[in-house]
């Protein structure tokens, strides 16, 4: 990493600002809390890398080069949102700081665009940079409104965890970190389910959508049978899978008798809203499938009656278990 | 890198299926086997790509690297997955949705052009506009990568 001083380029990616912002406002109430600067860049699309990086390597390589090469110019480490954009600008940034030739035929194209990469910056997943960066003790400290109602399966996504040669921050097979984050950070109860790691389906919707529906209704009925009332991700297209493609499955009858519906939440989301965010003010009004009533609370209504003459309320500032 | 290239990777390939048994298409339509491809590449000769005319389900690959991260024997399945692709995609094997998605990028920069609702959207979440892409910079990179 390069020394940022609490700065970092936001990589949002194509999927978030512009078909989901509602998980850009979530993060944005997050980072602001966390007092860090975070600075938006010209970038382009990543690219995809499953599509993009399929039709042409060199297309993918020298896209997301110049992404990093923006980055770079301004002295900044990247944040990605995206487990898409993260496997993206994370696996060629790997691959051109150890690869001097390949850096140096990237940059015999990127000079016709006047730019340059030095291979000299870091690429982190927002989810990795808050376990490692921020720390979970601190983000607990900052609870002001425990989801103890919820009970969370969490879906990582493949691209958060593969391929593990690039150098992941976690085991692909046990991931551990998004689980401590919902148990420890927004203290909900996390529920374990049996195909965890298996990829959503999305990367598969544009070509074969039967194919694609039937990954993400096998997971979601694990989630449901297990007991789960949530799913959380951290990636817009596992979100997509998960909160429109969820929608399509359920309308489906032959197969949608099988799920009863679960909402899904980005992971900021559900620590924005623990972190004292009114639901409506960061748009979860937006999402397709919608939570029952009173599974969100935001902190002002957070009062738990737990005998007639016993209410505890949680306050702002603290948090009630630390 | 060519079939030839590709065949030397995977010859160490002694069928155990494990990329099959960890890939999440194969569990729901047996067309795309990772094994299959394999052997059908393997036992193509190198210089002839008609291999790849019916590799349609080759497509469905998500890239997950399941395979890749489980082959006992260290092949870079996905990977070469990947450079098979890119060798059907320059014959023009490529589904349309590929395609639709590069013209999307060339002509805007980004896979997901704002539309006027989320861009109501954004300001309703009090969410700031963003500095758009050189967008000429972006076409000019993909026509020299595509025809070099």
């Amino acid at each position: 990493m390069s020394e940022s001083n609490g700065r970092y380029a936001l990589f949002l990616g194509c999927t978030i600002p512009y078909k989901l912002p509602q998980l850009e406002a979530a993060t944005r109430f997050v980072m602001e809390k966390l007092g860090l600067e975070f600075v938006d860049l010209p970038f382009g699309c990543c690219p995809d890398p499953n599509g993009i990086h399929s039709y042409s390597e060199d297309t993918w390589y020298t896209l997301a080069t110049r992404n990093l090469a923006l980055a770079e110019e301004q002295g900044l480490d990247i944040i990605t949102l995206c487990n898409g954009c993260y496997e993206t600008l994370h696996y060629v940034n790997q691959k051109l700081k150890n690869d001097a030739k390949k850096l140096a035929r990237i940059n015999s194209l990127l000079t016709k665009v006047n730019q340059e990469y030095k291979a000299s910056i870091s690429v982190i997943h927002l989810h990795e940079f808050l376990h490692e960066k921020i720390g979970y003790d601190k983000l607990s400290q900052m609870i002001v409104n425990p989801l103890s109602n919820f009970r969370i399966s969490v879906h990582y996504g493949c691209h958060a965890l593969r391929p593990q040669s690039i150098g992941q921050p976690e085991n692909a097979e046990a991931p551990q970190w998004l689980w401590d984050f919902v148990e420890n950070v927004i203290q909900a109860e996390p529920i374990h389910y049996v195909d965890e790691t298996l990829c959503c389906g999305a990367g598969i919707r544009e070509m074969d959508q039967s194919a694609s529906f039937d990954i993400t209704k096998h997971k979601i009925v694990q989630m449901e049978t297990a007991g789960a009332n949530a799913i959380t991700v951290p990636c817009p297209t596992c979100f997509l899978q998960y909160d429109g493609s969820q929608k399509l499955i359920l309308r489906e009858e032959s197969v949608g008798t099988q799920i009863t519906g679960t909402p899904t939440f980005y992971f900021t989301e559900l620590l924005a809203i623990a972190m004292g965010a009114d639901p409506k003010a960061i748009g979860i009004s937006y999402h397709l499938m919608k939570p029952e009533p009173g599974l969100l609370k935001s902190s002002e209504s957070t009062s738990v009656e737990t005998s007639p003459n016993e209410i505890i309320t949680v306050t702002t500032g603290s948090n009630p278990n630390s | 890198m060519d079939i030839q290239e590709i065949k030397d990777q995977l010859k160490v390939c002694f069928s155990c299926g494990t990329c099959s048994g960890s890939c999440p298409i194969f569990r729901v339509n047996p067309e795309k086997n990772p094994r299959r491809f394999i052997q059908a590449v393997l036992n193509s000769s190198s210089s002839d790509i008609s291999v790849l005319e019916n590799f349609e389900p080759l497509w469905l690959c998500t890239t997950c690297y399941a395979c890749e991260d489980r082959c006992p024997q260290g092949i870079n399945i996905t990977t070469m997955l990947v450079k098979l692709k890119n060798i059907a995609a320059r014959h023009g094997y490529v589904p349309e949705s590929v395609k639709a998605e590069l013209e999307t990028i060339i002509a805007n920069g980004t896979t997901s052009p704002p539309g006027k609702s989320i861009l109501m959207r954004r300001k309703k979440l009090n969410l700031p506009d963003l500095p758009q892409p050189d967008l000429p910079a972006i076409q000019k990179l993909i026509h020299l990568t595509l025809n070099d």
